[in-house]
């Protein structure tokens, strides 16, 4: 999630890496855009995890809304140090900066948990397509973006990049998985995959444009879209999450005429097994 | 350049995939339910087992071209079983899909619940696809009275397997070119 409006620029600090934190934008157009982003941001944010609270379904999106509960805090902290002129506003943007980008993962992880939790015979494939397919994009994709020798800077755009992009394909794995079992997923569901996508495909353009001019080139034009995508994303999950409403699930219809208790689901899941096995067995 | 043309292409496609797979569907999901639970119970039982077994059983392909002598009208015999046996595989994956759509149970409360362990269903269900996969790949590529067995040789190995002899008796299939 992004950090509300920043701008990466030089200076602010002594220290290599930190020289270029994310800061918000300066005087003049850019200034009030971003000073409408931050207003935009706290608003919608506010109004999200108000909403929750007054609907009290705060519980039963546990990882979505501490992300965006963390991402209030801090952006309300880092907003502040940055108005006061603080010492240490590099340090902390650049640490929400890195722990945003590992919260959005608990989006992934929320998302995979209403899909498939219900379901008792696939209610583990959300989390292992999820951990499956991040952990051969990180081994793949992402690590060697790390160690390859470049400037600070230029590591984080392409971290951010290829993070957004192993998000997106997690979350397009669950939903695909989703739609071939054809599970219902519900508006809050839907909402929070689509913001999410949204968000995350903005990113992937934003990040690979600052990468193909460079940080301080696009930094303006990429402290305005970062913000943004992520308001816009905040928009889509307030619609969203305006009210709880769950999936109606039903119970598995049996046929007509028939008495009998179902079978136990490992015993169905085996005589599928076996009988399909025996049949072509022959 | 390119790789930013690639990246737009792919952030663009994210979006665009993502609304297409959220966009709404199943307006007859009780009636599709009552259908799947129907082709659970009718696959392996009766009438519709005796039909599976008749599909993938070589011995009318076998008499018409060695006993008769029309091996035309057995090999026309073969493509209408391939599309049979294509069509009862598609039956059995949606009825397993129904199975697997099944919500768990609301247990009163102070009941002891005996859910099965979830990695054994996941294993299950995974190793059910890959069969499946597989013999959709024979059936269409070597037809109905292609022999599998050994394919699944290695399956004995596999916890809760057994050779088809213990279990089934001996196999009467015959290899077919």
């Amino acid at each position: 999630m992004a950090t509300g409006p920043v701008v990466w620029k030089r200076g602010g600090s002594q220290s290599g890496g930190v020289a270029q934190a994310p800061r918000p934008g300066g005087a003049g157009e850019s200034g009030l855009l971003s000073a409408v982003l931050i207003i935009s941001f706290l608003a919608l944010e506010l109004t999200l995890l108000a909403r929750a609270a007054q609907g009290r379904f705060v519980s039963q999106f546990p990882f979505f809304y501490s992300a965006a509960a963390f991402m209030l805090l801090s952006g309300v902290v880092v907003t502040v140090m940055y108005l006061s002129v603080s010492p240490y506003y590099p340090h902390a943007a650049w640490f929400r900066l890195l722990m945003s980008i590992l919260i959005e993962f608990a989006v992934v992880v929320e998302i995979s948990d209403h899909i498939f939790k219900p379901y008792p015979v696939i209610r583990l494939l959300g989390r292992s397509l999820a951990l499956g397919i991040c952990a051969i994009f990180f081994v793949l994709y992402v690590l060697p973006s790390l160690v390859e020798s470049q400037q600070a800077s230029l590591i984080m755009l392409e971290f951010v990049k290829r993070t957004s992009l192993t998000k997106a394909v997690a979350v397009l794995s669950l939903l695909t998985a989703a739609y071939y079992y054809r599970l219902p997923l519900g508006k809050n569901i839907s909402g929070m995959a689509l913001g999410f996508c949204v968000y995350l495909g903005i990113n992937i353009i934003n990040f690979a444009l600052a990468e193909a001019y460079g940080p301080a080139r696009y930094a303006r034009t990429l402290g305005v879209v970062w913000p943004l995508s992520y308001t816009i994303a905040l928009l889509i999950w307030t619609v969203a999450l305006w009210r709880y409403q769950p999936v109606v699930l039903t119970a598995r219809a049996l046929p007509s005429g028939t008495r009998r208790a179902p079978e136990p689901l490992s015993d169905e899941l085996e005589r599928f097994n076996t009988e399909l096995t025996r049949l072509l067995r022959r | 350049m390119s790789s930013l043309l690639a990246y737009s292409i792919i952030a663009l496609l994210v979006v665009i995939v993502a609304a297409l797979l959220l966009r709404p569907r199943y307006e007859n999901a009780s009636a599709e339910a009552e259908i799947g639970a129907e082709y659970v119970e009718g696959l392996w039982v009766g009438p519709g087992w005796s039909l599976a077994e008749r599909i993938f059983d070589s011995s009318d392909y076998l008499w018409l071209r060695d006993e008769l002598g029309f091996p035309q009208l057995a090999e026309a015999l073969t493509c209408s079983r391939q599309q049979m046996a294509i069509k009862w595989l598609k039956a059995v994956r949606r009825s397993f899909d129904e199975l697997v759509r099944t919500p768990e149970p609301l247990l009163p409360s102070g009941t002891a619940s005996d859910a099965p362990n979830s990695w054994e269903l996941l294993r299950l269900t995974l190793r059910f696809h890959l069969i499946l996969g597989y013999a959709f790949l024979v059936v269409r590529f070597f037809g109905p009275y292609h022999r599998l067995v050994p394919a699944f040789g290695w399956m004995r190995w596999l916890p809760g397997t057994h050779s088809p002899g213990e279990r089934y008796g001996a196999a009467h299939g015959v290899r077919l070119p």
